[in-house]
């Protein structure tokens, strides 16, 4: 059994598994899996991917670690790809369908649903733990809190208590898109136009208006409302 | 009382003053351009021409209505510094000459501190825009002017100069060229604002694309007039392309329509409205004949499942000029 994690912001296809591996997101194969995948073997040994533990299958399982972990590999390539979380966003979404749905799943379905939710919540994880100002982790934060409620008491405890870590992380990210919505031109910078060296020769089109709402007396209707307020 | 609105349009620059005797007097101009050669028998010929130009340093660059019957008359296209509501990200030249014709509209300011309210869209639904980016670059240049400058929603002025009537409180859409601008203001509070970045030039595009001419003709024959109810009206030669620009238009109108009840679905918890309210329509794009009887058209097949109740739809008073007028009553009143 291997645990493995991705070094490029690139994803990682696996065509012989039939399965992804995002940038700093870790996964289990068993040595079954990686004798047989030669895109496994292969990512490896590029580098693209890197086997983090490895254990015999046999003696059991062990943790995939959600936060704090470090790898030289991964350090080289601090920039992350946010596209990724666009990507997994849709991918909750989806899974939030499912889990509307789960009336209609076998429990086994639900437990794959629960499984799948773990997988994602701990790229979450790697995804917040790079960049918490990103607004995309704002929408992504709005999404994990959307599944809280909505698996409500169907999903495994531990699966709840990571949720629940995350939302306590990410205080800066749930207020990621206000911060967005309230960036101001004055902290974005300019550069400076100077148009005092260009000979002008320019005829506008000048006229004088009347109709409509006055302005004069729209003036007054408006000081009369804000006096008002 | 000294102050300036500024409409700083897709396809044109509009200013709105006060002058002493209290008359509104508004300044606009084509806000495109183009470069030419510069040399002496040229430069003569444009001094005794009614054309509008730039000397700037080794170039001659045409600006403003001239620029574009330049461009017709030389094959090429004219260059303009804005796209899609915001200042053009692939024009090298956007800002420099964005700011050559700013100069040129603005008066210079009478007092100090004068206030200085522009236009500028809301964030797109359809379209990844910078329009912070925008704000900044506009409230710099004309801040270098020295004025004191302030950044207004484009629907939420026409809210200003339309609505006196109800308090302040309308829905507005400003169908420019590069895109429709929809405010709900309530008493001059923006509670929903969005832009959607397809318009005039989309419905141009579009229809040449169909009829298999160019965008620039097919604006030519738009700004001629097409008769919205009628595509018969006018030179029978152009029938397909009229039928193909009243096509493009309905389907504007049901996009507007469709946005609008889904952002104010989205939104709708925000916002205190009054039990109906006001639909003011305006715009260059709205140019067209009968355009208000067509969009009520159109709306009516949407109205059962319109989620706000529109007590009447109508025109804004001067279709052009609106939007400056209703940022010189926000900045008169500051």
């Amino acid at each position: 059994m291997i645990l493995v994690i991705g070094n490029t912001p690139q994803k990682v296809e696996l065509k012989d598994l039939g399965d992804y591996i995002y940038y700093k997101q870790q996964k289990i194969f068993t040595d079954a899996q990686y004798n047989r995948s030669q895109d496994l073997q292969r990512e490896i040994q590029k580098g693209s991917l890197t086997i983090l533990k490895r254990a015999d299958d046999k003696s059991g399982s062990f943790d995939i670690p959600s936060v704090g972990y470090s790898s030289v590999s991964a350090d080289k390539s601090p920039v992350m790809d946010f596209s990724k979380l666009d990507t997994l966003l849709e991918r909750i979404n989806s899974l939030e369908e499912s889990i509307n749905a789960k009336s209609t799943l076998s429990p086994e379905a639900h437990n794959d649903v629960i499984k799948s939710l773990i997988e994602k919540v701990t790229r979450l994880e790697n995804g917040i733990s790079v960049n918490n100002n990103d607004p995309n982790i704002a929408a992504l934060h709005d999404a994990i809190k959307k599944l809280e409620e909505k698996i409500g008491q169907g999903a495994d405890e531990t699966v709840l208590k990571k949720l629940e870590d995350i939302l306590n992380r990410a205080p800066v990210a749930a207020s990621s898109t206000k911060q967005k919505e309230e960036m101001r031109p004055e902290d974005v910078y300019v550069p400076t136009v100077t148009v005092e060296d260009a000979n002008t020769h320019i005829k506008l089109d000048i006229r004088t208006i009347g109709g409509g709402d006055d302005v004069n007396d729209s003036l007054k209707k408006l000081k009369e409302l804000k006096s008002k307020s | 009382m000294c102050a300036v609105g500024l409409d700083i349009g897709t396809c044109f620059l509009v200013s709105a003053t006060q002058d002493e005797s209290g008359q509104t007097q508004i300044k606009s101009i084509r806000d495109a351009f183009i470069d030419i050669e510069a040399d002496a028998s040229t430069i003569n010929m444009l001094k005794m021409s009614n054309v509008s130009y730039v000397h700037d340093g080794n170039n001659i660059v045409v600006v403003g209505e001239s620029a574009l019957n330049l461009a017709n008359l030389l094959k090429r296209e004219s260059r303009r510094p804005m796209s899609q509501g915001v200042i053009s990200p692939g024009e090298r030249d956007a800002e420099r000459m964005l700011a050559i014709l700013l100069k040129n509209i603005l008066p210079g300011p009478k007092v100090e501190n004068e206030n200085v309210f522009f236009s500028v869209p809301a964030k797109s639904v359809d379209r990844e825009m910078d329009v912070i980016y925008h704000t900044a670059i506009i409230k710099k240049i004309i801040e270098n002017f020295n004025y004191k400058v302030t950044p207004l929603n484009e629907a939420a002025a026409l809210v200003y100069s339309n609505a006196s009537k109800e308090g302040f409180t309308a829905m507005a859409s400003s169908f420019g060229a590069g895109s429709v601008n929809t405010a709900i203001v309530y008493k001059t509070m923006i509670g929903m604002a969005f832009s959607l970045a397809r318009s005039g030039d989309h419905i141009d595009a579009s229809a040449a694309r169909a009829v298999g001419s160019t965008a620039t003709r097919m604006m030519a024959i738009k700004e001629l007039g097409v008769n919205l109810l009628d595509p018969t009206e006018g030179d029978p030669k152009q029938i397909r392309e009229r039928e193909a620009i009243i096509m493009y238009y309905r389907n504007l109108i049901r996009y507007v329509i469709e946005n609008i009840a889904k952002e104010f679905k989205k939104d709708n918890s925000k916002i205190e409205l009054p039990e109906s309210l006001p639909w003011i329509l305006s715009g260059g794009t709205t140019k067209c004949k009968h355009f208000l009887e067509f969009f009520k058209q159109e709306f009516e097949k949407e109205k059962s499942s319109f989620p706000l109740k529109v007590s009447d739809i109508r025109m804004a008073s001067d279709v052009l000029n609106d939007v400056a007028k209703g940022l010189l009553i926000a900045a008169m009143n500051e």
